[in-house]
């Protein structure tokens, strides 16, 4: 490990690596759940002709690509809200013609600039040079930040588009906002995992923290923690086997997830044969803290009077809590009886 | 509801018509909701009603006429969230993992300003939230996953959310469609609750006999207009509730000795 982190090459991979893992799946979560996967490849063939028009004039590839994969994303985004019914197709002849156009200008670049463009689609950590961390960093920072800043804006947006524009959200903001992040990932991870394998750092970690958490912002947490795992750990062990970066490192995130899939699943079917769901007599009434229904304060929930009987309520279904029984919360079920007469 | 009015109303159509890019689906509407009212709004599917209530939120684009929130044209109401939007949903979207919690702190979003969205996490924000999800009687569901959850819950998480939105009138879109006798009743009762606690409601539904008890007015919708607006005891729930099982002729005019409440002018009510 010592000898990894004495190149400096090494210790810019490893850092361009830890960043990308970080923001990746931060914003891809977002992609995840407006069912958007895949728009991070598009965009990936966009940033090809930015980099194309880089090399053919001269000019940073990085940069020239920041600027078209912007462009395009936001393209992408009006022409989404704006033209619903032709947007497919048009996606289609925009992500063609990007990959397409990338191809030929770099082909053609002016004698003299050596262009990898394999090191463009498929990934080239190791070049990555100091200058290009710090480039690479404050991009990172600010798509940090503006995730920090808008998560809550754009999970109602991604939720349910058609309520957050009801209370009044600048839904089609944030849905620019939210492709203009995409875009500074796409062209962020361009070194490390190659244009073609982008959707595959903000999609993937999210697949397995949909397998390990419990909540939104559970899920989310593993993702990263699997996306900055995954990343650090590919950089490394593309070292020590000699493989590609960004091959070795989607790699890692497909095993994750599938022993993380698999896992969940195992732990499913157990927890299911374990418990048998319970409930108490078909209940058409909620009961609340002015129903009628006298309550009874039990433990930390209230019970309430029912036909002689106790009520708990537990989701959709109501407890029966017997008339001697110690306080425990499903202690006592009574088998269901078609009471009527609840209101 | 025939008494003087003193207040404003919550909402006001004159003569407004709304559709959808170039096709207008509801035409010249009057209708006036004072505080306090709980309306259900009936038709057949394809008549407006949903488009009616659309139209209010802003959804749907008003083509001509006026719509006033609050006593303001409703395109200048700077806080939307006076409005509690219950959408017609059958599930709630399952791409990602959300707890009950995380979508019913949706309704709170826009109360927090985007340079601080810390803000959601004060003790205040989060008791909203709380109570919401009671009110419904979701509580011991807080930090399920939505998609685990029934329908009949899927849709008390959607009305939790607009509650927690701390809104002045609800506007619900067939809150029990597609959804089971049993928890039909339920979803009564939740909405009974919201209106003790005196709640302004439009609800589109074609259940009927389900909020018979909460409903103060009903409103017909029928080929984009308003058809009848009255006292909901005069509609029999074979005429107009469950309409849309049968063929789909025309509406029976209400009985004559029963209002037939159309304002032909915005303060005929």
């Amino acid at each position: 490990m010592s000898d990894l982190l004495s190149l400096e090459f090494m210790r810019n991979a490893l850092m361009a690596a830890l960043l990308v893992g970080l923001a990746a799946p931060l914003v891809g979560v977002f992609l995840v759940q407006r069912g958007m996967s895949l728009i991070g490849d598009g965009l990936g063939h966009m940033a090809l002709a930015g980099v194309g028009i880089g090399v053919a004039t001269s000019t940073s590839p990085v940069f020239v690509a920041l600027v078209v994969t912007l462009v395009a994303a936001v393209l992408i985004e009006l022409l989404r809200h704006y033209a619903r019914t032709s947007g497919d197709l048009a996606l289609a002849v925009m992500f063609y013609g990007g990959i397409a156009a990338g191809v030929v200008l770099v082909a053609k670049a002016p004698s003299g600039s050596s262009v990898n463009l394999s090191g463009f689609l498929f990934g080239a950590i190791t070049t990555v040079t100091r200058a290009d961390l710090v480039t690479f960093a404050t991009l990172t920072l600010a798509v940090v930040l503006a995730t920090g800043l808008m998560r809550q804006r754009l999970f109602a947006v991604a939720q349910d588009e058609e309520y957050a524009r009801a209370v009044g959200l600048p839904v089609t903001a944030l849905n620019v906002l939210l492709a203009a992040l995409t875009a500074l990932i796409v062209v962020v991870s361009m070194r490390v995992v190659g244009l073609l394998l982008i959707s595959a750092l903000m999609i993937l970690p999210n697949a397995t923290g949909q397998q390990l958490g419990r909540s939104y912002r559970g899920s989310l947490l593993w993702a990263v923690l699997v996306g900055v795992l995954a990343s650090v750990g590919g950089v490394i062990t593309s070292f020590y086997a000699d493989t590609p970066s960004g091959g070795t490192i989607v790699l890692i995130l497909i095993a994750v997830f599938v022993v993380s899939a698999t896992g969940a699943g195992l732990h499913r079917t157990l927890r299911r044969s374990r418990s048998t769901p319970v409930t108490g007599h078909p209940h058409g009434h909620v009961h609340w803290e002015s129903c009628g229904h006298e309550q009874v304060l039990h433990g930390d929930h209230v019970d309430y009077l029912h036909d002689g009987h106790r009520h708990a309520a537990h989701g959709d279904h109501w407890h029966e809590h017997g008339e001697h029984d110690d306080g425990e919360h499903d202690d006592v079920e009574s088998a269901p009886t078609p009471t009527g007469g609840q209101r | 509801m025939t008494s003087p009015r003193l207040a404003t109303p919550v909402v006001r159509l004159r003569s407004a018509s709304f559709g959808y890019a170039e096709r207008v689906v509801v035409t010249g509407v009057d209708l006036t909701v004072d505080a306090g009212e709980v309306i259900a709004v009936l038709g057949p599917n394809g008549s407006g009603k949903s488009t009616i209530v659309k139209g209010i939120l802003g959804l749907a684009q008003l083509t001509s006429g006026t719509v006033e929130l609050f006593g303001e044209a409703a395109d200048e109401l700077s806080d939307r969230t006076r409005l509690g939007y219950v959408p017609q949903r059958h599930t709630l979207s399952a791409a990602i993992k959300a707890t009950v919690e995380e979508i019913v702190a949706i309704g709170r979003v826009p109360h927090h300003p985007v340079w601080a969205p810390w803000r959601q996490y004060r003790r205040s924000e989060r008791r909203v939230i709380r109570d919401a999800i009671d009110v419904v009687g979701l509580g011991s569901q807080r930090t399920h996953d939505v998609a685990t959850l029934s329908g009949g819950q899927q849709r008390r998480v959607l009305i939790a959310r607009a509650l927690a939105s701390s809104p002045e009138l609800f506007l619900l879109d067939e809150p029990t469609a597609g959804v089971d006798v049993g928890n039909q009743q339920v979803l009564a009762d939740v909405l009974a609750r919201l209106v003790a606690s005196g709640a302004t409601m439009i609800i589109v539904t074609h259940e009927l006999a389900a909020l018979r008890d909460i409903v103060t007015r009903a409103v017909v919708v029928r080929d984009g207009g308003i058809t009848y607006d009255g006292p909901p005891a005069a509609l029999s729930d074979s005429d107009h509730a469950h309409d849309h099982h049968h063929h789909d002729d025309d509406l029976a005019p209400p009985p004559s000795h029963l209002p037939r409440q159309i304002p032909t002018t915005g303060s005929a009510r």
